[in-house]
């Protein structure tokens, strides 16, 4: 799994290749990378999935970890460009009901000045 | 420059920000001018009444007067829904300043019978509408902080003008220039108009600045909505605040008029003559005046500040009640002056100040229609009753002791309703800010069933990676009930992958398809007890143990054969010979064997398993999967955390997850060891196990939290909080200084959250949640309400520690208090 940072529109954007899982952790956890950022004092992250394969179990904890944390102080983390493939997964399983989910990644930026 | 000079000035007497001198001014001479000609031409309604009627008049002058002013209200709440209020104060100010002149032309007819009682009533009037006119105009400006910091101010300005208007009166009574009074006080009136063009173009210009530096500020209100009588009595009719309000303000009304009465009759047994009754009435309103003013600069914004809203209310009643009983056992002047005077000077002051306060919290669309016809209409109304209840006792030659106890009877009630609204203004003032965020845990945890949903991911990776993982997750799919046709679609999308051979085979025998109607021909509880009968046999433990003992000492290419046993074992007795080889599994170096020995130890709940996946919550990849076990064990395993986390050799991040499993345990028992080990000032751990107690909190509001380590840590947090307050003011700019300065700030950031996490553990979490939030995030009007309900919140010790770090101050305002502050903690 690889992460890449970047800011837009005081956006944190996690461009994350790869997959989620247990056996591709190698140094930091995904959920780690997030809470330096909100120690950093970001609060609007945004996850960007295009280049995610697969999501195991761990990777879901992960995720829903990373929201946790940016929820319980105020901020908002997104999802974008998830495959039609785990979007089902996602949906099946309810994750959608809990995580915001957007198709493109212009439209997740847009949401956050909604909010 | 100018306006420099004047803050200064106003500084030294009010606590006033720097930009708000001008308002402040305009409102204080608005006030003032208000007052002025009501004090002139007061003191003349009531010797003119006097000396051409008597007193026995005076319950016809209330009554005629409350019943006179109830029907121009009725009108001007008429008028008011079709002009705007700019316009409607200024046309006030126009018509009751020629209208004085009018009477002025008219005095030498006085003698008339019906003018002394027609010049009462207009005064009514008068008063009523322009104080109604000021006070909206206030509300309509000012936010509640703003308010409660320059009411004082406000409320001095009309007590110097009821002063000037008192001496004025007495000093010109007795000389030629009597007749010119009512001259006076129509130009005072007129001059005021232009002072309210003033705060017009004020607060326009304000409004301006603040959305340019705030885009999320509401627009302030300079006109009011368009409202009638039967919109603003059925407004009232429907809130319980303002029901109160309004029976609050008609007993005060009463108890006035009966107060007035006594005083009256007692001032006219001792002077008589017009001259001399006008004379006395402007000097003993002038020196009440003065009273009320030094009373209300010094004393009422400490009163309210100090004591809170629910002493400053009960303050009023009870030295009237100690009055009244003074004037119904001896009723000399100086009992009668002493009555009238408290009534005056605290209602003028204290009473007036803390009213409208009471406003404040309101819908300003609300307030707007509940104002108008409590302080206008139930005001009067108060009067005529009053009035009624004179003209009664007299009818029955009933005399002042009896008003007296009347008086008593009544002014109890009122105590009772004071002590029923000030609760209720705490209500209202929080029914002002809105949490914008819970704590996500739960939300997600009441929404998602985490353990179902991780298995059904693990479900779609075991079918390419192992068939026996496939047959055992889907085996627990089926034991949990979850094998919904969602998830069973879901699994069956890709048959070209791997497939669990062997149990879509005991689903459908031709292996078309994985899940036809499986439910019809596959018993689930068949199915469970076949696996329990054949993992109890002897033989198959045996066997098991074997392959098991080999595969534990094979190479690393076994790791999925691992899985597979670590697996199998949670589905195993809690007696099964198996199970030692449990704990080498949760020790394993592969995270992903390690994770399903943990599962199974969860499931399994041998409490000899514990260390062995305590000894996991230091490894990231694990860390997650031990937490939850240990919140399965629950209670079984609070007392090997326990020695873990008195353990002063084991590392920090180990001590913070299993703080972080206490939490998720959240029993009685983990909240007494988290509670201890916040005590310990050497634990490091504050944060974590802060928002461990913040979690347990919000997930049951009624957790017993003890308060007494929790106070102590809240007045450690905040002393940190101020000490590191202190320490960044005195860093100058640059990078070098940059080094401290970020890690300071950021401690400041962690230190306000946990100071309100703390507090949101012994008050209201919810309330203390949304305080914390609007601080953070609010407009500046949520903010403002957010101070106001921690003010009336918390207890006055931690009040007074707590709202200078939270209210508007200036840098070195709060340096200051901060300092101070400190000493008082050390």
């Amino acid at each position: 799994m690889e992460i890449n940072l970047r800011e837009k529109n005081e956006i944190t954007i996690f461009d994350i290749k790869g997959e989620i899982r247990r056996s591709e952790i190698t140094d930091v956890t995904l959920h780690q990378i997030v809470k330096d950022q909100l120690d950093d004092g970001k609060r609007s992250i945004l996850l960007n999935l295009s280049g995610v394969e697969f999501i195991d179990s761990f990777g879901v904890g992960e995720i829903l970890a990373s929201y946790i944390s940016t929820q319980n102080l105020g901020g908002k983390l997104k999802l974008t460009q998830i495959s039609k493939k785990l979007y089902i997964v996602f949906q099946v399983t309810m994750l959608t009901k809990v995580l915001e989910i957007f198709d493109e990644e212009h439209t997740a930026l847009n949401s956050y000045t909604q909010d | 420059m100018g306006n420099n000079r004047i803050y200064r000035l106003l500084a030294r007497v009010v606590d006033i920000k720097p930009g708000e001198e001008r308002l402040a001014v305009a409102f204080f001479l608005y006030f003032f001018l208000i007052t002025f000609p009501y004090h002139i031409i007061k003191p003349i309604r009531r010797a003119t009444l006097l000396s051409s009627l008597g007193e026995e008049y005076l319950p016809l002058a209330y009554l005629l007067a409350a019943v006179f002013t109830g029907f121009v209200v009725a009108m001007h709440t008429q008028i008011q829904s079709r002009i705007s209020m700019p316009i409607l104060t200024r046309a006030s100010l126009q018509f009751f300043s020629l209208t004085a002149l009018l009477f002025w032309a008219l005095q030498p007819q006085e003698e008339t019978a019906w003018i002394p009682l027609v010049f009462w009533v207009w005064t009514n009037i008068m008063v009523v509408v322009l104080m109604a006119h000021f006070w909206l105009t206030v509300h309509t400006i000012m936010n509640p902080r703003e308010y409660r910091r320059l009411v004082g101010l406000f409320v001095s300005g009309g007590i110097l003008g009821g002063t000037a208007g008192g001496l004025v009166t007495s000093l010109l009574a007795k000389t030629v220039f009597s007749d010119y009074l009512l001259l006076i006080s129509s130009g005072l009136l007129f001059a005021c108009i232009f002072v309210i063009k003033v705060i017009l173009e004020l607060s326009k210009q304000r409004l301006s600045s603040a959305q340019k530096s705030n885009s999320s500020t509401p627009p302030l209100k300079t006109d009011t909505p368009k409202i009638g009588f039967k919109e603003s009595f059925n407004t009232v009719r429907r809130s319980r605040y303002l029901l109160l309000i309004a029976a609050i303000v008609m007993l005060t009304m009463i108890v006035s008029t009966l107060i007035d009465f006594q005083y009256t009759t007692v001032v006219h047994e001792n002077i008589q003559g017009k001259q001399d009754l006008t004379a006395f009435f402007g000097l003993f309103n002038a020196c009440l005046m003065v009273f009320a003013f030094l009373l209300n600069l010094l004393m009422t914004s400490r009163i309210i500040k100090n004591f809170g809203i629910k002493v400053t209310l009960l303050l009023y009643p009870i030295v009237l009640f100690l009055g009244s009983i003074g004037i119904g056992i001896a009723p000399l002047l100086g009992f009668g002056l002493f009555l009238k005077g408290s009534d005056k000077s605290l209602s003028y002051s204290l009473n007036q100040s803390v009213r409208e306060i009471l406003y404040i919290p309101l819908d300003p669309d609300i307030k707007n229609r509940a104002k108008v016809f409590i302080d206008t209409f139930l005001n009067r109304m108060g009067k005529a009753i009053g009035s009624l209840i004179l003209m009664a006792l007299l009818h029955f030659s009933l005399g002042l002791n009896a008003i007296s106890l009347i008086s008593c009877i009544l002014i109890l009630v009122w105590i009772l309703l004071n002590l029923k609204v000030s609760r209720e203004y705490v209500t209202t003032v929080k029914q002002n800010i809105k949490l914008k965020w819970g704590r996500a845990d739960k939300a997600v945890t009441d929404i998602l069933d985490i353990d179902h949903t991780k298995l059904v991911f693990d479900t779609l990776e075991s079918r390419n990676r192992s068939s026996v993982l496939y047959a055992m997750h889907m085996y627990d799919l089926l034991q949990q009930d979850k094998l919904t046709p969602d998830i069973k679609r879901l699994i069956s999308q890709k048959s070209d992958e791997l497939q669990a051979v062997s149990l879509s085979d005991m689903f459908n025998a031709e292996g078309a398809t994985w899940f036809p109607e499986m439910g019809d021909e596959l018993s689930q509880d068949a199915l469970r007890s076949d696996i329990q009968e054949i993992m109890s046999l002897d033989a198959y433990q045996q066997v098991m143990k074997l392959h098991a003992e080999h595969v534990m000492e094979a190479s690393k290419k076994t790791e999925i054969e691992k899985m597979e046993i670590a697996k199998a074992v949670g589905m195993m007795d809690t007696d099964a010979r198996m199970l030692e080889i449990l704990s080498p599994l949760i020790y394993d170096d592969s995270p992903e064997v390690a994770r399903y020995a943990i599962e199974s130890a969860a499931k399994l709940k041998i409490t000899e398993h514990i260390p062995a996946i305590i000894h996991k919550l230091g490894h990231p990849l694990n860390q997650e999967d031990a937490v939850s076990a240990l919140s399965k064990f629950g209670e079984s395993a609070i007392p090997t955390l326990k020695n873990y986390l008195r353990d002063s050799h084991k590392p920090i991040e180990l001590k913070q997850a299993l703080v972080t499993a206490l939490a998720r345990i959240g029993s009685r028992d983990a909240t007494e060891v988290l509670l201890k080990e916040l005590d310990r000032k050497t634990s490091g751990l504050d944060t974590e196990i802060i928002d461990a107690l913040d979690k347990i909190r919000s997930e049951d509001p009624h957790a017993h939290i003890s308060q007494k380590s929790i106070k102590r840590k809240t007045l450690l947090v905040i002393k940190s909080y101020c000490r590191d307050f202190l320490k960044l003011q005195g860093l100058k700019p640059g990078k070098k200084e940059d080094e401290i300065r970020i890690p300071l700030q950021r401690q400041q950031t962690v230190d306000f959250m946990n100071i309100f996490k703390l507090l949101g553990l012994f008050y209201s979490h919810e309330d203390i949640r949304k305080a914390y939030q609007n601080l953070k995030t609010g407009t500046p009007d949520s903010m403002a309400y957010a101070v106001e309900m921690m003010d009336n919140t918390l207890k006055k010790d931690l009040r007074d520690l707590i709202l200078p770090l939270i209210e508007d101050l200036s840098s070195s305002e709060r340096e200051k208090k901060f300092r101070q502050l400190i000493k008082s903690l050390d």
